[in-house]
């Protein structure tokens, strides 16, 4: 039994410690970083809202079910490829200027919602 | 339009009684007198009788492509020949034009007798074979256990109309047997159960061919080309003698008044005449519930209604056809609905029912097979299309989360802009 009050509590001791070092290195993030994140969440969470009601629901309509879900996950995905491009710690993306990235975001932002609204019905 | 397919016999329309042309083919010109009273009773019906001689050299069946005779009576089991022929082939192509022939032979029935019946689809028994019956055979002055009075004709209005007379059939002659799987022979009079076939005098060492339930006395078949052929195995059934016999006992005792033979082989005859169990349609429509005008395709899900007009000929006259076993197909290479057709007492077979969720090039059957009946085989297509891109619901209740969550997408998105650009 000892051994595993010990695991939990190292678990929670390991868990507890991993938050932290999170919390305390994502406070050195930049605002603008931040501000990413919080709409990359919420993508998210649309996205997965999407798919649970469609479990209780059924896929009818199937096609305003695709292009909600597909907006929310693309929206994510756009605003991951530009939080990687104009995050200052990367050296991927390091030629690439930020105001660029953006535009390029705005292109395929507007082409995504093009194809959803065409297909939303 | 998209082509009708109606597939109805010929001969559904040309069944008038009136002055059709009867061949009577006889080996023996007693017979003419001997059966005068069937002779007589056809005349009265309206039929030109003659009279011709089986083996006449100078018979003619066609002349230039064109049938003399509207229907045979072949009452010659001994003929070897037809006419100048030595074979039958002018007979079945007489059959495939789809005209009526009705044969009656006995045990001494001739090869060509034999082959014609094969042809027709029945197995006549071997030749001298006599249908007898030790146990319940007709006392007359000569006991003569070959003469046999059966009751076991086929309970069918369509083939023996309101023949319910309980008086049997006087019977002497031989008896046929017809494939199991034959699908359009029927059965019209059955041997008794305690008759058999055999040669009369010889003593039974193999199996006889066993009567009941296997040999016909009385056997018809309505071919493909529409025509109907009855195979009597007694050409004594249609003979005066038989059908004036004012009373006879059985050998196991029973009594009866009279013979049945001069009402049955009346009913037989306008049955194989196409006198009657003829059937014919008109009228067949189909329509989007409601309407009357027949569209060329539905689209699935559609609502649709079909209907049709069945007529039976009952002496010479079309009447409302009544049964509730009509069925109707909505087939695309599978039937996909398969339903009875109701009907309002006045001929017309109605249903409605919704077209199913598959489109494709789609037919309505009616398959119509019933012993004594002309067979009724319609098809008409008709094209099912699916919905068309504006013919789908919009703004549905149920995707409104999903337009929510599109929209409020695009306002993260335009939010986004300011967000990200105002901050550095």
């Amino acid at each position: 039994m000892d051994s595993v009050t010990n695991r939990i509590h190292d678990f929670k001791s390991n868990a507890s410690i991993i938050v932290k070092s999170f919390n305390s290195e994502y406070k050195k993030t930049p605002l603008r970083i931040k501000v990413i994140d919080a709409f990359i969440v919420y993508a998210l969470l649309t996205a997965a809202i999407q798919f649970l009601y469609m479990l209780c629901v059924g896929t009818f309509p199937f096609n305003s079910f695709l292009s909600g879900f597909f907006c929310s996950l693309g929206f994510f995905v756009l605003s991951v490829s530009l939080r990687m491009q104009v995050d200052p710690s990367s050296t991927e993306f390091k030629g690439l200027l930020p105001e660029r990235a953006y535009a390029d975001f705005v292109f395929c932002g507007c082409l995504l919602f093009l194809v959803v609204w065409n297909f939303m019905g | 339009m998209f082509p009708v397919l109606l597939l109805l016999l010929s001969t559904a329309f040309t069944c008038q009684a009136s002055s059709q042309k009867v061949l009577v083919l006889l080996d023996d010109f007693k017979t003419r007198s001997t059966h005068s009273l069937y002779f007589n009773d056809l005349i009265s019906r309206g039929y030109e009788i003659s009279f011709k001689s089986a083996s006449d050299k100078k018979l003619q069946l066609k002349d230039w492509d064109e049938w003399l005779y509207d229907k045979i009576v072949l009452f010659a089991p001994t003929a070897t020949g037809l006419g100048a022929n030595s074979d039958h082939t002018t007979l079945l192509e007489f059959i495939d034009a789809g005209k009526d022939v009705l044969v009656a032979v006995d045990s001494s029935a001739s090869e060509l007798m034999r082959s014609l019946a094969a042809d027709i689809g029945f197995d006549l028994d071997a030749r001298g074979a006599s249908v007898t019956d030790h146990v319940d055979y007709v006392k007359f002055a000569m006991a003569d256990h070959t003469l046999i009075a059966s009751e076991e004709f086929m309970q069918s209005s369509a083939i023996l109309g309101n023949f319910t007379d309980s008086a049997p059939i006087l019977f002497k002659g031989a008896a046929a047997t017809m494939s199991p799987e034959s699908t359009l022979g029927i059965s019209i009079l059955g041997a008794p159960e305690t008759a058999f076939s055999h040669l009369p005098g010889k003593p039974v060492t193999d199996n006889p061919l066993v009567a009941n339930g296997y040999a016909s006395l009385v056997a018809a078949i309505q071919a493909r080309s529409g025509a109907r052929i009855v195979l009597a195995g007694s050409v004594d059934m249609f003979s005066n003698a038989y059908f004036t016999t004012a009373g006879f006992e059985t050998a196991s005792g029973k009594r009866f008044d009279k013979a049945g033979n001069r009402a049955f082989c009346d009913e037989v005859t306008k049955w194989a005449f196409h006198e009657r169990g003829v059937l014919r349609v008109t009228n067949v429509h189909h329509s989007h519930a409601g309407e009357q005008e027949q569209p060329d395709w539905y689209r699935v899900s559609d609502d649709l209604e079909f209907g049709l007009d069945i007529f039976e000929l009952v002496g010479g006259v079309w009447q409302p056809f009544k049964a509730d076993d009509v069925q109707v197909e909505f087939v695309m290479l599978d039937p996909y609905i398969r339903t009875k057709l109701q009907h309002n007492e006045q001929g017309h077979f109605y249903t409605a029912f919704k077209v199913p969720d598959v489109y494709g090039v789609y037919k309505f059957v009616i398959n119509y097979h019933r012993a004594g009946y002309t067979p009724l085989e319609l098809a008409k297509t008709v094209s099912v299309r699916p919905f068309r891109h504006n013919e789908f619901e919009r703004f549905l209740v149920a995707a409104y989360p999903y337009y929510m969550s599109v929209f409020s997408t695009m306002a993260a998105f335009f939010v986004f802009g300011f967000a990200f650009l105002y901050h550095k």
